[in-house]
């Protein structure tokens, strides 16, 4: 049997009205009337199972290498694993099958080529008989842009993320512009808002998430107002407004591109000189936690009132 | 520069890398389906009448979940084995907003906003609806225009896909498994390759455009002039490619946005944004495509519309509808919203 020829349909369009009757796996390749040889077939196959392969082991490589830290969140880095792996083995597979078609006795005997004039009336009476010359239909396809030399073009954007994994990117977060950018205006408080009193008690380690979550729920906002709270996360000092910083942390869902700022709003008791403590440095702020209300928004802030020695400089993440 | 090449391969990459599992599930699905499903059984399952078979397609999605990446592949090789075409759009459209995972993820990026059901419903009623129409929109114009509405990979065997039986496709008595598993192999890789040169030009497009674009200039803006938000989020989500299992999350971080806009965002996103669209190229031709932007956009603006006069409980919402208006609209389609 010829495995390639078997189910390759090269779906033209030109309006025969015809139907195959695919009761033997019969080989059929359009002849060169259609622009297409046969060895542009091949060629054609071994495109794809190069870049498919290429494409597999790259993905296969940026998990072994943590390349996918930067992009994508831990879920998901599994996801690509896999996604590469089945590639490859479908390439595998595929180039195995591919080099036993090659046999060229095989070839021969099973390549029922039609050619251009070749009549297509094998079989079936239809009683209407408006098929498209697609009706190769059931194992048809392929398709085949019909220009030679599309075959290259259709490879060249590949050559970009393979080329960008051998140059190692991407190899750092976004710059401090974008996350500038992303992290917006700053948040504006009402000046006169009062500060609440503080209720002691054990620290509670909060997970950022988890912060704003609470910001959105009375409840939470009840009970934990007031207590003393540790939270990780970038560092950004308002401008204009001393002793003032956002605290913020990106949050991927899934992939890079879905990021969003999650933000507190930090006060210190001291003005913390610069040199102290640089913008984007990781921290984790621990003081009294208020929720208030944003300014033009209903919408609650976490504010942590922290003396400038419980702002540590924490390991980024 | 170096920032702007910097942000650039960062959006590229995260974008790609992320659709590229998705993006071989459904090469595989594809190549399976292609080699295994008969070819007369979907004709013989599927209701003949347009309207049950386009709702069947808007349905699709909570068997069969897909993303949207996965799903425009699966989507071109049901279309070959017979599935109706309006079908097969309705799938594809509803597909990646109708299913589990994706509704479930609105519901927790919303729930602590305290309207995670309500978005859960509008979002999934409205993607059903806006499918369901497309569906039916895109079945008249193949009635009149058949397969000349699809590329040559897509067009189904036969012109009138809804009765194609006639087909005693050998019914594959003395294939191998290495026959069989090289078959899909085959079809797989090629339709991976196919759709993958547009997944990365799109990719390429929104990375670019996203250097360009800042969701917070955005959100202000139409805080400014409130009317601009439901038509800036869709301009957004058709930027942003984002994948509909997380654009819940961006949707909802936009916390100044009314609901109504981060609803057309979550509407639209999963129909049309620059990397499908370069991905319907290799299914639709230029006419169906342009059918699709059409519909989609236009319904997504209508329904979002009447669901902003309707309901708009956000905080902070502009846009002065908050208030219940007396008179419904006349365009009944949208699903009740609760008050």
């Amino acid at each position: 049997m010829d495995p390639v020829h078997e189910d390759h349909d090269h779906n033209h369009s030109h309006g025969h009205d015809h139907k195959h009757d695919h009761k033997h796996d019969h080989a059929h390749s359009h002849g060169d009337a259609h622009g297409h040889s046969e060895s542009e077939y091949y060629l054609e196959q071994l495109l794809t199972i190069l870049i498919c392969g290429s494409i597999g082991l790259v993905a296969v490589l940026m998990y072994s290498f943590n390349r996918l830290n930067y992009l994508l969140v831990v879920e998901f880095h599994l996801w690509v694993l896999g996604g590469g792996i089945v590639l490859l083995l479908l390439t595998a597979i595929r180039g195995i099958a591919l080099w036993g078609s090659v046999s060229p006795a095989k070839a021969v005997v099973e390549a029922h080529v039609h050619g251009p004039d070749c009549d297509h009336e094998h079989s079936h009476d239809h009683k209407q008989d408006d098929h498209a010359h697609a009706a190769h239909g059931v194992h048809a396809h392929h398709d085949h842009d019909h220009m030679p030399g599309m075959i290259y073009l259709k490879v060249i954007p590949f050559a970009l993320p393979i080329l960008m994994f051998i140059m190692g990117l991407p190899n750092t977060s976004f710059s401090k512009d974008w996350i500038e950018r992303r992290l917006g205006k700053d948040e504006v408080l009402n000046a006169n808002v009062v500060e609440v009193a503080d209720k002691g008690g054990d620290v509670l380690q909060f997970d950022f998430n988890e912060l704003n979550v609470s910001a959105y729920d009375p409840d939470k906002r009840a009970q934990y107002e007031g207590r003393r709270v540790r939270v990780k996360g970038q560092i950004k000092a308002q401008a204009g407004v001393e002793k003032q910083y956002t605290l913020f942390k990106l949050k991927m869902t899934c992939c890079a591109a879905d990021m969003i700022p999650l933000k507190a709003l930090i006060k210190s008791d001291t003005v913390i000189p610069a040199s102290q403590l640089k913008d984007y440095d990781w921290v984790t702020a621990e003081g009294v936690l208020q929720f208030v209300e944003a300014q033009d928004k209903k919408q609650f802030l976490p504010v942590i009132r922290v003396t400038a020695d419980k702002l540590k400089k924490a390991a980024p993440e | 520069m170096f920032r702007e090449v910097q942000d650039f391969v960062l959006n590229f990459s995260s974008i790609l890398w992320e659709a590229m599992p998705f993006i071989v599930l459904g090469a595989l699905v594809a190549g399976i389906l292609e080699e295994l499903l008969p070819q007369q059984l979907i004709a013989r399952i599927m209701p003949k009448h347009p309207l049950p078979a386009v709702m069947i397609g808007g349905a699709l999605g909570l068997i069969f979940p897909m993303c949207e990446c996965g799903i425009v592949v699966v989507m071109r090789r049901l279309l070959r084995k017979g599935l109706p075409l309006s079908c097969c759009i309705a799938y594809m459209l509803a597909g990646p907003i109708v299913n589990v995972v994706v509704l479930l993820s609105t519901l927790v990026a919303f729930g602590p906003h305290g309207i995670g059901v309500q978005m859960v419903l509008l979002r999934a009623g409205l993607g059903f609806v806006i499918a369901c129409i497309t569906g039916l929109v895109v079945h008249i114009q193949y009635k009149k225009y058949g397969n000349s509405l699809l590329t040559d990979v897509a067009a189904p065997p036969k012109a009138k896909g809804l009765d194609l039986v006639d087909d005693d496709d050998a019914p594959a008595a003395k294939k191998t498994i290495f026959k069989r598993l090289s078959n899909i192999s085959e079809t797989s890789l090629h339709d991976f390759m196919d759709i993958s040169v547009f997944l990365i030009l799109g990719a390429v497009l929104a990375a670019f455009a996203k250097l360009f674009i800042n969701p917070d200039d955005i959100q202000r803006l139409s805080s400014e002039m409130p009317y601009l938000a439901i038509p800036a989020m869709m301009f957004l989500a058709v930027l942003l490619c984002l994948c509909s299992e997380a654009d819940a999350f961006v949707a909802a971080s936009f916390t100044e946005m009314s609901v109504s806009s981060k609803l057309a965002f979550l509407v639209l996103g999963p129909m049309f944004d620059l990397k499908l669209l370069m991905m319907y190229t290799r299914v639709f031709r230029l006419r169906l495509i342009v059918t699709l932007i059409l519909c989609t956009v236009v319904q997504t603006l209508v329904f979002t519309i009447i669901v902003h006069q309707l309901y708009n409980p956000a905080p902070g919402a502009g846009g002065g509808g908050s208030t219940v208006s007396a008179e419904p609209t006349a365009t009944p389609p949208s699903p009740a919203p609760k008050p």
